[in-house]
């Protein structure tokens, strides 16, 4: 690639993703520079990524169906000290319809660990008070502008054993070169944590972090989380 | 299988059900697919290379059969095109925070797209496969991915327009 065409959108993307050297990455930066157009292409295909990563990120850390497990744990394993499980294997494996079938019937009333984790997200959600979603605005503030991705701010409301917890998973620069960032919120009571919202957030000249998208997991709009 | 592999393909599990998610659509559809890629994964064990990703592997397993499932039911077209009208009827307008976007939005929008793209997008986005890594999952070219991708993400972005709002 030593002819680019910084007005390629094939260009564009890998620049968006890092994949391009650093010579290709110098003429697509003076590109963008002189082209408006480009810079807003570059924002949409960035965008997009982040609405895809922010929207499916959360189903690898749902619990995985208990049928799907039972079918990769009875599969027979060969060699050594395994063998000697291989005919239990088996006849679990033979097993393994009705189980599923169980199992489904178990998960039908809840839809999956996505939406039965959502719904509870989003009443949890309306539970919370006022205090509490001024809190809730502060901790977002002050996680984002101070935290290494990955790591967690809590607030503890003091009237009940409730826990919110912002963590930062994402930092990157926006083609307007504003800092953002993509985080996630939590809230643990009683000992059982829930999502409540991931979101990506991006830095104003006055250190005020501002959301650009959030994604409330689940299918009916909670009304309680706008703000 | 050793207990090593089967121990890979546990491990795997979450990624696949996140990968099948955003390839299918829909809680439902993801799932069962998962469940086809295990069956074909346990029985087709001895073509994985040990030392390889374990979950490029079964991607390229899930696209195969998602592939030969979508051509065998040619409904699905039609569903998309009825739940991204759906979405925006529910979607409320003025009602509906405008920074707010839901998964079912970007579902609808995905399901708009040509299958090959959202394979594309799914694996660079979703489970951030290098370009070189997509190109191997799918069996195609580097360029190919790169074009996929560019006009799957300007297009996705149109679609999710109305839903997602710049502050």
């Amino acid at each position: 690639m030593s002819m680019i065409d910084p007005a390629d959108d094939r260009v564009l993307v890998a620049y968006a993703d890092g994949e391009l050297g650093v010579m290709e990455s110098i003429a697509v930066e003076a590109a963008l520079e002189r082209d408006p157009a480009l810079r807003a292409r570059l924002t949409d295909l960035r965008d997009s990524a982040i609405l895809l990563r922010v929207a499916y990120g959360p189903v690898a850390d749902e619990a995985v169906p208990v049928h799907l497990r039972a079918l990769v744990e009875a599969a027979p394993v060969t060699g050594g000290a395994a063998a000697a499980n291989d005919n239990a294997a088996g006849r679990s494996w033979r097993k393994l319809p009705r189980v599923a079938a169980a199992v489904a019937l178990l998960l039908a009333g809840a839809a999956g660990g996505w939406m039965a984790g959502t719904q509870r997200g989003s009443s949890q959600m309306a539970q919370l008070d006022t205090a509490m979603q001024v809190a809730a605005t502060m901790l977002m503030q002050r996680s984002l502008e101070n935290l290494v991705s990955g790591a967690s701010d809590i607030w503890r409301d003091p009237q009940s054993d409730a826990t919110l917890a912002v963590t930062p998973v994402r930092t990157f620069k926006d083609s307007d070169d504003r800092y953002c960032r993509e985080y996630r919120e939590t809230l643990t009571r009683g000992g059982e944590q829930v999502l409540l919202r991931l979101g990506v957030a991006c830095r104003d000249g006055q250190g005020r972090w501002n959301s650009r998208f959030h994604v409330v997991p689940g299918a009916d709009p909670p009304e309680e989380l706008a703000h | 299988m050793t207990p090593e592999t089967k121990g890979q393909l546990l491990a795997a599990l979450p990624r696949l059900r996140r990968f099948t998610r955003a390839l299918t659509g829909n809680a439902h559809d993801a799932d069962d697919l998962v469940q086809t890629v295990c069956e074909r994964a346990i029985r087709q064990i001895a073509q994985f290379t040990p030392g390889t990703r374990m979950e490029s592997w079964l991607f390229r397993i899930a696209q195969t059969a998602w592939i030969d499932h979508t051509r065998a039911r040619r409904v699905r077209a039609d569903h998309a095109s009825a739940v991204l009208a759906t979405s925006d009827e529910a979607g409320g307008g003025e009602h509906e925070a405008v920074d707010r976007v839901h998964i079912q939005r970007v579902d609808a929008a995905l399901a708009a797209l040509p299958e090959e793209q959202r394979a594309v997008l799914a694996l660079v986005c979703v489970e951030e496969h290098s370009y070189a890594e997509a190109a191997q999952v799918l069996g195609i070219p580097v360029g190919t991915v790169m074009s996929r991708l560019s006009r799957g993400r300007l297009a996705l972005r149109q679609l999710v327009d109305s839903g997602v709002g710049r502050v």
